[in-house]
């Protein structure tokens, strides 16, 4: 019995290291993957819960920082329209003596945490991100506005698997990629054009109007949007399902598999 | 349109005086604020908006029961007043709940309409419902896949059991995981999970398409399964990695993925280095099916017979025992006869040695490594058990568990291997070579069965119904010995099993992938067999006997007096007066703090296996 607890005692410490190590691998990760949200703390999250109370009781600056076409889309109310890209230039605009909230429609709220950022930077001290983002807000019923919808029309998705296959059997097409600049620089599908989302409605017009456009974004959430708008514009339009993420996770298995 | 336009002013003017005269009255304002869907008509006149739109589901509604929104005709028909998206949860409002949980709305804020985009024809629809749900969502999303799976045939060949997008995707509460990125791994697999036995364990409807209702019972019965039971579901395989996601067919067809021909391609996904003949293994047998599983069944009905007989043997012999032990000691005190080690001789109470410091040592660990074997693979074997996670998530989840389990194994297995020396070494001893090994393998010193243990047997019966004298006992007694061969006998079905399990691809280079389905039978019920076996016969036997309650000490101090030897063990001390041995066998009294110690390890141990015991037939009993 003796080696019985000593056993157990030891498995209890070591589980207990393996759980330290663990926390740390993931706090590396963590800061290897959301670089931004895991550095600065400066600024505080805010529940829907919250916002929606304050949104109901005292004057803030609601920023959301997806791009127009996005934000004119659907909103919650009061929100203004600062791309991401476009935040710092517009900071100047925003008052300091007000709460800030900003928001984007990804829940793991990376555009929202880098704008926070820069406004902590330009000495902005009430500075807050929605938790969870705008599928938080929904999440809990609250209503959104929409300016300018941009209707929703059946876009096909190719995966990730199929899209050798649709390159070639459509040759006239031509792939935008409308993530950030940066992101493109890092990787992008061979021949592929960028313009990011926050300039296409500035700039959708560059695009071939006799070409099939097949739109790729980070992660498949925002090509949708986007194909709708140039499908409204009169372009046809495919997107690539899962986005950039999914195509990596594939070519890494692919790579794997052989 | 002017008279539209005077019925309108008419029309506000009298919701105007409605809503002075009674402010509180929410529901007549509300009705005053509609507009007449036949002046709606006037300008929309599309047939969709007429005729169609009458006979559709919602045919019995007005425009303004939908649009309300729209309150003022001028301000719509200067285009200022624009009808926002309609709140279809008025009504729907179960729909409406679920749609708060769908990643169409949560990520790309779909409404109702840009699926429903024929509204305002749309008439009911109950047969065609998963035809009709195919083609809205194959309007995004490619359907190559599934349009050649056995559900997408069942659908289109009318079968509404068959699985539709909405099936396993859920309809309006349609969930997205990035499974292939691992993004919402358990989550997204217990979902799906979930989906695909939601169906597959329905009896009426797979009665109806000829399937078994209990493949997924017989998963659950499965290593897989088990893991994947107490909630690592990303650790095994689950229901799709097999049978795949959207191109889902019989195995029969040779596009699928479980036909024979693809199966090295398929368990390779996720097992490495294994011979092909692992592919034998069977993902979710029925071993209550003689003629499909014939071996898996005798096997089961091997197992389940060895546990029969012996636990009906020892629980009878159990209880013949206590019984004959209690009503002596009743007697005792009734008469007041006292208990012979009151009037032992003095130098009767001398110790002498029964267990060797390395014998004690060699107990402890068997001690320690049975327990941990035991509460590390039991949470497995019953995952369904309330407690079963709690014991997981005591040794660090289920991978750590295996490790524990595998590390006391390892134990085991060196103690088997060393106490197997050691018989050896007593059969033929250093220096006498073979001569007389068979002398020494039936002397009263050996454990291995002789003639005189059957007897013993015959005479504990005839003791235990009073019809005679308690039989005289040598070193070794039968229950014993039974102990001892059931380790060694164990060692051989449980190690034996465990090892080909360890690591099942490279057993497959020794055995097929079907032995390791015998080898978890085996290994399961052996276990069972065994922890039952420790935790309630042995526990009596050894410390729950009245004469020796709560606990004996013996295996842990390694000494009893000369008078316990001769009450318990007559004949050996015969034999050691007659060949003057008791002398050398002579120790000192325990001190306190040894049996101080023994009493704790061995009280807790008694504790620990009683609780154990009592778990694993609750689970029997009640699950």
């Amino acid at each position: 019995m003796i080696n019985l607890i000593t056993t157990e005692l030891f498995e209890k410490e070591f589980n207990s290291w393996c759980y330290h190590m663990a926390a740390i691998c993931l706090q590396a990760m963590l800061f290897a993957f959301f670089p931004l949200c895991a550095q600065a703390q400066d600024w505080k999250t805010v529940d829907a819960q919250t916002l929606h109370d304050w949104l109901q009781s005292e004057p803030i600056t609601l920023a959301n920082v997806m791009s127009p076409i996005e934000c004119l889309d659907h909103r919650i109310k009061g929100s203004r329209c600062i791309p991401c890209e476009e935040f710092n230039k517009n900071l100047s605009t925003i008052p300091k003596d007000k709460k800030l909230v900003i928001y984007c429609e990804s829940k793991e709220c990376i555009r929202s945490c880098r704008s926070a950022a820069d406004a902590i930077q330009e000495g902005h001290e009430k500075v807050y991100v929605l938790e969870g983002g705008m599928p938080a807000w929904k999440h809990e019923g609250f209503t959104l506005e929409s300016e300018l919808r941009v209707p929703r029309v059946p876009i096909q998705s190719v995966k990730a698997m199929g899209l050798s296959d649709w390159l070639a059997d459509h040759p006239d097409h031509i792939i935008l990629d409308i993530r950030s600049e940066s992101s493109y620089e890092k990787d992008h599908l061979e021949g592929a054009v960028n313009i990011p989302f926050y300039q296409l409605h500035e700039r959708y017009h560059e695009l071939p109007w006799d070409r099939a456009v097949f739109v790729v974004d980070d992660r498949g959430f925002r090509s949708f949007l986007a194909s709708c708008y140039l499908a409204r514009k009169g372009f046809t339009v495919v997107r690539l399902f899962g986005g950039m993420e999914r195509w990596r996770a594939f070519i890494e298995n692919e790579g794997r598999d052989r | 349109m002017n008279h539209m336009y005077s019925a309108h002013k008419a029309l506000i003017f009298y919701v105007a005086l409605l809503v002075f005269i009674a402010p509180g009255s929410q529901g007549l304002v509300h009705c005053a604020q509609n507009i007449d869907s036949d002046t709606c008509r006037e300008c929309h006149y599309d047939s969709m908006f007429g005729q169609s739109f009458d006979t559709s589901a919602h045919g019995t509604n007005s425009c303004s029961s939908c649009h309300k929104d729209i309150t003022d005709l001028k301000l719509h028909m200067s285009g200022t007043q624009r009808p926002a998206p309609v709140d279809c949860g008025a009504c729907h409002s179960e729909i409406a709940g679920q749609f708060l949980e769908n990643f169409h709305y949560l990520q790309e804020d779909f409404r109702c309409v840009d699926c429903h985009q024929d509204i305002h024809t749309r008439i009911k629809e109950t047969v065609n419902l998963k035809k009709r749900t195919i083609e809205g969502c194959t309007r995004c999303h490619g359907n190559a896949e599934y349009v050649s799976s056995g559900h997408a045939e069942g659908v289109l060949k009318g079968n509404l059991d068959s699985a539709a997008c909405g099936d396993c995707h859920g309809l309006h509460d349609t969930k997205v995981y990035h499974a292939s990125l691992e993004e919402y791994p358990d989550e997204a697999r217990m979902f799906y999970n979930t989906r695909c036995k939601h169906c597959h364990t329905d009896e009426a409807m797979m009665k109806r398409n000829n399937l078994s209702a209990r493949t997924v019972d017989y998963y659950e019965e499965t290593y897989h399964g088990k893991v994947q039971g107490v909630g690592y579901s990303t650790l095994v395989a689950g229901c799709a990695d097999c049978h795949r996601t959207h191109n889902i067919l019989p195995k029969t067809d040779p596009r699928s993925s479980i036909h024979p021909d693809n199966l090295v391609e398929n368990c390779g996904r996720c097992h490495t280095g294994f011979h092909k003949r692992f592919v034998t293994y069977k993902a979710h047998p029925n071993y209550r099916d003689r003629e499909n599983y014939p071996s898996l069944f005798w096997t089961f009905v091997f197992m389940a017979s060895l546990l029969i007989v012996t636990f009906l043997f020892f629980w009878i012999h159990t209880a013949l025992w206590w019984r004959k032990s209690y009503w002596e000691k009743h007697a005792r005190e009734r008469d007041g006869v006292l208990p012979e080690i009151c009037s032992a001789q003095k130098t009767e109470h001398e110790h002498v040695e029964r267990f060797s410091t390395a014998e004690r040592i060699m107990h402890l660990l068997l001690i320690s490594s049975f327990f941990t074997l035991v509460a590390t693979g039991f949470p497995l074997k019953y995952y369904y058990a309330p407690w079963a996670k709690v014991f997981i998530s005591f040794w660090g989840g289920v991978q750590m568990a295996g490790l524990y389990h595998r590390i006391a194994a390892f134990v085991l297995i060196v103690l088997f291997a060393y106490t197997a020396w050691r018989c050896f070494r007593f059969i033929f001893p250093k220096g006498v070579g073979i001569s007389g090994w068979k002398e020494r393998l039936f002397s009263p010193d050996s454990l291995f069965p002789r003639w005189k243990d059957w007897e013993d047997i015959k005479g504990m019966f005839l003791w235990f119904f009073d019809k005679g004298e308690k039989p005289r006992f040598d070193r070794w007694t039968y229950w014993e010995k039974f102990d001892f061969w059931a380790v060694f006998w164990g060692m051989f079905a449980i190690g034996g099993s465990g090892i080909l399990l360890w690591k099942p691809e490279w057993s497959s280079y020794i055995v097929p992938g079907w032995v390791l389905n015998i080898a978890t039978v085996v290994h399961s019920e052996e276990a069972l067999l065994a922890a039952l076996f420790i935790f309630t016969v042995h526990f009596f036997n050894t410390h729950f006997v009245p004469d020796k309650f709560p606990m004996d000490r013996l295996i842990f101090t390694g000494t009893y007096s000369i008078q316990e030897l001769k009450h318990e063990k007559p004949l050996q001390y015969e034999r050691l007066m007659e060949q003057q041995k008791l002398e050398a066998l002579k120790r000192r009294h325990p001190g306190i703090p040894l049996k101080l110690i023994s009493a704790i390890i061995g009280l807790s141990s008694l504790l620990l296996g009683l609780t154990l015991a009592a778990l694993f037939i609750f689970v029997l009993v009640f699950s």
